[in-house]
C-alpha cells in the first residue's frame, strides 16, 4: 500500500526531479562514456570538440589501440553554437576544463594563459615546433605563443578558406564555356552563356543572400580592394579612394539585373543553395573549403567541380584575403588544469602529426603539413587550390602582435556598413548613384569610430595609438612577418 | 432607505477588535507561503533582475561580453541609440508589423475559436491541436520548409506581374523591400494563430450557457447571441489577450532572424534584431559590443514600458469587469 505523500517527500521528489531536469537541461552535448572492458589503470583524456562522430571513431580505436591505457572520451557540442568562452569560463570556475579541446575564440587573447595548458614546458617542445613547415609563421608571439610559452599550433592548410569560387564543370562545360574566368568580363560572359544555353533554368551564379551579404563581399574585393577598407599603410579607410569598391557594388547589380543569379538565393540558406549548386543550378558559387566535406554526404555523385580565384576587375591582382599567422583552422588547446598532461601532449602531438595530416587530406581537406596533402591523391579541386592559394590568402599586418593593449580597442560598427550595402545593392534600395556618397560617409564613419574607440581604450589606461594599425611597408601581395 | 441606513450602520455598528500580529509572528504562521514562493523569488532575482541591472549597468561601458567593462563612456551609447535613423527605423517595422499582425490574428483566431467551441462540431480537438502546433514548434524548424515554400511560391506567380514591374523573381519574396516584411507578417500570424486561439477558446467555454438558453428562447439569432453575450462576457479577457499579442509582436525576434536577418537593407529589421546585432556583431572588423546592444535594450525597454503599464490597468480592469458580470 502506498504511504500518504508528506511535505517532506514532496520536496524530496521535487528536488531530484528539478535536479535531473537541469542536468538534462546542461546538457547541450553528447557524451561518450567509458568502454567497460579497460584496464584499471586507463587514463581517460577528456576533449570536447564539434567535429562529426564518424570522423572520430577509427581514429581514437586506432590510437587506444596503440596507446592501451589511454581512453579518449569525446564529449560533442552542436556544430552551430561550438565552444565558446563562455563554456570554458564556466568549465574553469567549475574545474572542469577538458584535457583537450577546441575553439576559434582564443587565439593572441589573454584568455589562452587563463584556460588553456603552456605546452612548451615539455621537453620535446622543440622538436615538435619542427614538423611544421615555416616556424617563422606557425609559432608567432601574440597570436599563438604568449610571454614565449606556446599555447596552440596550426593544424590546417594556411590560406583565407573561403575565398575561392567553386565552379561546376559540367555546367560550364553543357554552356560551351572552354575557359574558366579570371576577369569580372569573363566571369559575366561565362554567367550569360550559362543561362542563354540553358534557356534560363540554369544560372550564372549563386549564394545564399540573407545569410552571406559578407561573404558577396569578400568575394569580389578580395584582390582589387582590401576586405572591410582598412588600408594598413595609411591608418585609413579606402573606400573613396578606391574604385573597386564602386564597380564591385555595381556588377553585382548588373548580374541582379541581367538575371544572372538564381532567384532561390534570394530565399534558401546556404545549406539548400550548396544543394542546388551540386545538383546543376548554377555555374559558380562560392563557399568555404569544408563544403567539399558537406558535398561528399549530401552530393556524393557531385565530384566534377574546381575552384577558382574572385575575378578580377582591375589589369592586376593588387590585393588577397588577408589571414593571421600562428595557429590555422580551428585551433586545438591543452586545458590548463589537465591531471594527465603527458598523456594529454602525446594526444596533442598525434593531432598535429602529420599521420593525422593524412586523414585529414583524405578527407577532402588540407593539412598544414605539406607533406601529408602529397601523400594523399586529393580531388582535383583542392590541387587547384593550393596552387591558387598564393595568389589569393596572405599574412596580413596585426596591430595586436604589434601591441596587445590594441585588443581594448573596440570599434563601433558603421551602418550601414559592407554587408548591409550590398544587401542594398541586390535589393535595389541602394542606386549605383547613391554609392560615392555612401561610400564616402562609410569611410568616415569607420576611421570616426576607431579614433573613438582608440580614445576609449586610452582613457581606460591602455597604450594604444592610430600609429599602431600604420605599417607604411605593407605589400598585400606578400606575407607580413613581425618579428617582435 | 437603504442608501441611508448604510451609513448608519457603518457610523453605529463598532469596529471589529482585531488584534494586529506582529510581523514575525504573520511570517512564522505563514512560513510555508514564504518557503514555497523563495525558489521563484529568487529564480526572479537571478534570471530576471540581475541581468536588466546589469545591463543598465553595461549601457554606459564599452564592452565586449568578456572580462570586466572597464571602458566608461557615460551616456554616448544612449545619445547614439536614440539618434540612430536604423533604430527608429527598425522600430517602425515593429510597429508596422504589430499594427497589421495583430487584428488580423486576434480576428482569425476568434473566428476559429468560435468555431471550434461549437459542441456539435466533430473532430474538435483534431482541428485544435492542428491549429496550435506551429504556435509550439521552434520558428527555426518551421522557417526551413517555409523558406522553401516561400521560394517556390515566387516561382508561381505569372510573368505578367514581373512584366509590370510587381514582383522581382530574382529578388523573391523574401529580398524585397516590398514584401519582406508583409512575408513575416504573414508567417507570424500564421504561426501564433493557435496560441490565440487556444486563448479565446478558453475564454469562451467561461461563457454560462445559460446566458445562451435565455437567448434563444427570446428569439436571438446565432449573430445576436455573438454579439450581445460572446463578445461582452469574453471582452476583459479578450483585452488581456490583445495586450499580450501586442507585448510579444514589439519583441518580435526568432522569425526575423531566421527568414531575412532583418535583411534587406533593414527592410525587415525590428528592435531584437538591432539589439542581437549589436551584441554579436558578425563582422570580422568589428568587436561586439554589449554596451550599445545594452543601451538599445535600455531606450526600447522604455518605449515598452508604457505597455506594460497598460497591462496592469487591463489586469485590474479585467479583474473588476468579471466581478460585474458575477464571473469567478
Amino acid at each position: 500500500m502506498f504511504k500518504k505523500m508528506t511535505r517532506r517527500d514532496f520536496l524530496k521528489i521535487s528536488s531530484v526531479a528539478a535536479a535531473g531536469a537541469v542536468a538534462n537541461k546542461a546538457s547541450a552535448f553528447t557524451s561518450y562514456p567509458i568502454a567497460r572492458n579497460r584496464r584499471d589503470d586507463t587514463i581517460e583524456i577528456v576533449q570536447w570538440d564539434w567535429n562529426d562522430d564518424s570522423e572520430w571513431e577509427p581514429i581514437i580505436a586506432d590510437y587506444e589501440s596503440k596507446h592501451s591505457n589511454v581512453h579518449i572520451k569525446r564529449v560533442h557540442f552542436d556544430a552551430g553554437k561550438q565552444i565558446k568562452l563562455d563554456t570554458l569560463e564556466l568549465a574553469s570556475k567549475e574545474g572542469s576544463l577538458p584535457d583537450i579541446f577546441m575553439t576559434i575564440d582564443l587565439a593572441g587573447t589573454a584568455y589562452m594563459e587563463k584556460f588553456a595548458y603552456a605546452f612548451s614546458q615539455f621537453a620535446d617542445f622543440a622538436d615538435f615546433t619542427k614538423r611544421f613547415p615555416t616556424p617563422q609563421l606557425d609559432f608567432v608571439e601574440g597570436r599563438n605563443v604568449l610571454g614565449g610559452k606556446a599555447y596552440t599550433a596550426p593544424n590546417s592548410f594556411r590560406s583565407g578558406w573561403w575565398n575561392q569560387i567553386f565552379v561546376n564543370n559540367k555546367v560550364l562545360k553543357d554552356a560551351g564555356v572552354s575557359k574558366l574566368p579570371e576577369t569580372s568580363d569573363e566571369f559575366l560572359a561565362a554567367c550569360r552563356a550559362v543561362v542563354k544555353a540553358s534557356g534560363g533554368k540554369v544560372a550564372g551564379y549563386t549564394l545564399g543572400f540573407s545569410q552571406w551579404a559578407t561573404m558577396m563581399f569578400q568575394f569580389f574585393s578580395a584582390r582589387d580592394a582590401i576586405v572591410w577598407g582598412f588600408d594598413y599603410r595609411t591608418g585609413k579607410h579606402a573606400y573613396p579612394s578606391n574604385k573597386y569598391y564602386q564597380k564591385m557594388w555595381e556588377f553585382l547589380g548588373q548580374m541582379r539585373d541581367e538575371k544572372l543569379i538564381l532567384p532561390e538565393s534570394a530565399s534558401l540558406d546556404v545549406d539548400s543553395i550548396n544543394s542546388l549548386f551540386a545538383e546543376g543550378k548554377a555555374a559558380f558559387t562560392q563557399t568555404g573549403l569544408w563544403q567539399i566535406n558537406n558535398w561528399r554526404r549530401t552530393n556524393p555523385n557531385f565530384t566534377d567541380y574546381t575552384v577558382i580565384a574572385a575575378p578580377l576587375f582591375g589589369e592586376k591582382p593588387q590585393y588577397t584575403i588577408g589571414v593571421p599567422p600562428g595557429d590555422t583552422g580551428t585551433p586545438w588547446y591543452m586545458g590548463k588544469t589537465t591531471k594527465h598532461p603527458d598523456q594529454a601532449w602525446e594526444w596533442y602531438k598525434y593531432l598535429h602529426s602529420v599521420d593525422y595530416g593524412k586523414i585529414v587530406a583524405e578527407r577532402g581537406n588540407l593539412s598544414i603539413f605539406p607533406e601529408a596533402n602529397a601523400a594523399v591523391k586529393l580531388i582535383p579541386a583542392l590541387q587547384d587550390y593550393i596552387r591558387l592559394n598564393p595568389t589569393m590568402s596572405r599574412i596580413y599586418p596585426s596591430p595586436s602582435l604589434r601591441n596587445p593593449d590594441e585588443t581594448k580597442v573596440n570599434p563601433q560598427g558603421a551602418k550601414p556598413d559592407d554587408p548591409a550595402i550590398t544587401s542594398g545593392i541586390f535589393s535595389g534600395q541602394i542606386t549605383p548613384a547613391e554609392l560615392p556618397a555612401i561610400l564616402k560617409k562609410l569611410a568616415e564613419d569607420k576611421d570616426a569610430a576607431l579614433a573613438q574607440a582608440i580614445a576609449d581604450a586610452k582613457t581606460a589606461g591602455a597604450k594604444v595609438s592610430i600609429d599602431d594599425y600604420i605599417f607604411p611597408d605593407w605589400n598585400p601581395l606578400e606575407d607580413y612577418v613581425q618579428i617582435k | 432607505m437603504a442608501t441611508a441606513l448604510i451609513p448608519d450602520l457603518v457610523k453605529t455598528t463598532p469596529a471589529p477588535s482585531i488584534k494586529k500580529k506582529s510581523l514575525t509572528r504573520r511570517i512564522i504562521e505563514n512560513r510555508w507561503a514564504y518557503v514555497f514562493i523563495a525558489p521563484w523569488v529568487v529564480a526572479t532575482l537571478v534570471f530576471n533582475w540581475y541581468p536588466i541591472l546589469s545591463s543598465i549597468r553595461y549601457a554606459f561601458y564599452n564592452w565586449t561580453g568578456f572580462g570586466t567593462p572597464d571602458q566608461f563612456v557615460g551616456f554616448r551609447h544612449l545619445q547614439n541609440v536614440a539618434a540612430d535613423p536604423f533604430f527608429w527605423k527598425a522600430v517602425g517595422n515593429a510597429v508596422t508589423y504589430t499594427a497589421i499582425l495583430v487584428p488580423i490574428q486576434l480576428f482569425l483566431a476568434l473566428i476559429l475559436a468560435s468555431v471550434l467551441n461549437n459542441k456539435h462540431l466533430r473532430f474538435a480537438s483534431i482541428f485544435r491541436a492542428g491549429f496550435f502546433i506551429p504556435a509550439v514548434c521552434s520558428t527555426a524548424v518551421l522557417a526551413v520548409p517555409s523558406r522553401y515554400l516561400i521560394s517556390f511560391a515566387s516561382k508561381l506567380l505569372p510573368d505578367s506581374l514581373v512584366d509590370a514591374g510587381i514582383f522581382n523573381k530574382s529578388l523573391g519574396f523574401l529580398q524585397d523591400p516590398r514584401y519582406a516584411l508583409l512575408t513575416i507578417i504573414l508567417f507570424g500570424i500564421w504561426q501564433h494563430l493557435g496560441y490565440n486561439m487556444v486563448l479565446f477558446l478558453a475564454a469562451l467555454q467561461t461563457v454560462p450557457e445559460e446566458l445562451y438558453d435565455a437567448a434563444t428562447m427570446d428569439g436571438a439569432t446565432s449573430w445576436q447571441k455573438f454579439q450581445f453575450i460572446t463578445i461582452p462576457v469574453i471582452q476583459p479577457v479578450a483585452a488581456l489577450i490583445l495586450l499580450l499579442a501586442v507585448l510579444g509582436s514589439m519583441k518580435v525576434f526568432d522569425v526575423v532572424l531566421v527568414l531575412t536577418d532583418g535583411g534587406p537593407f533593414f527592410a525587415t529589421e525590428v528592435p531584437q534584431t538591432y539589439i542581437y546585432h549589436n551584441a554579436f556583431a558578425t563582422q570580422a572588423s568589428v568587436r561586439p559590443n554589449l554596451g550599445y546592444a545594452s543601451a538599445s535594450s535600455l531606450v526600447y525597454s522604455f518605449l515598452l514600458l508604457g505597455l506594460t503599464v497598460a497591462q496592469i490597468f487591463v489586469v485590474r480592469w479585467n479583474r473588476s469587469r468579471r466581478q460585474e458580470l458575477g464571473l469567478r
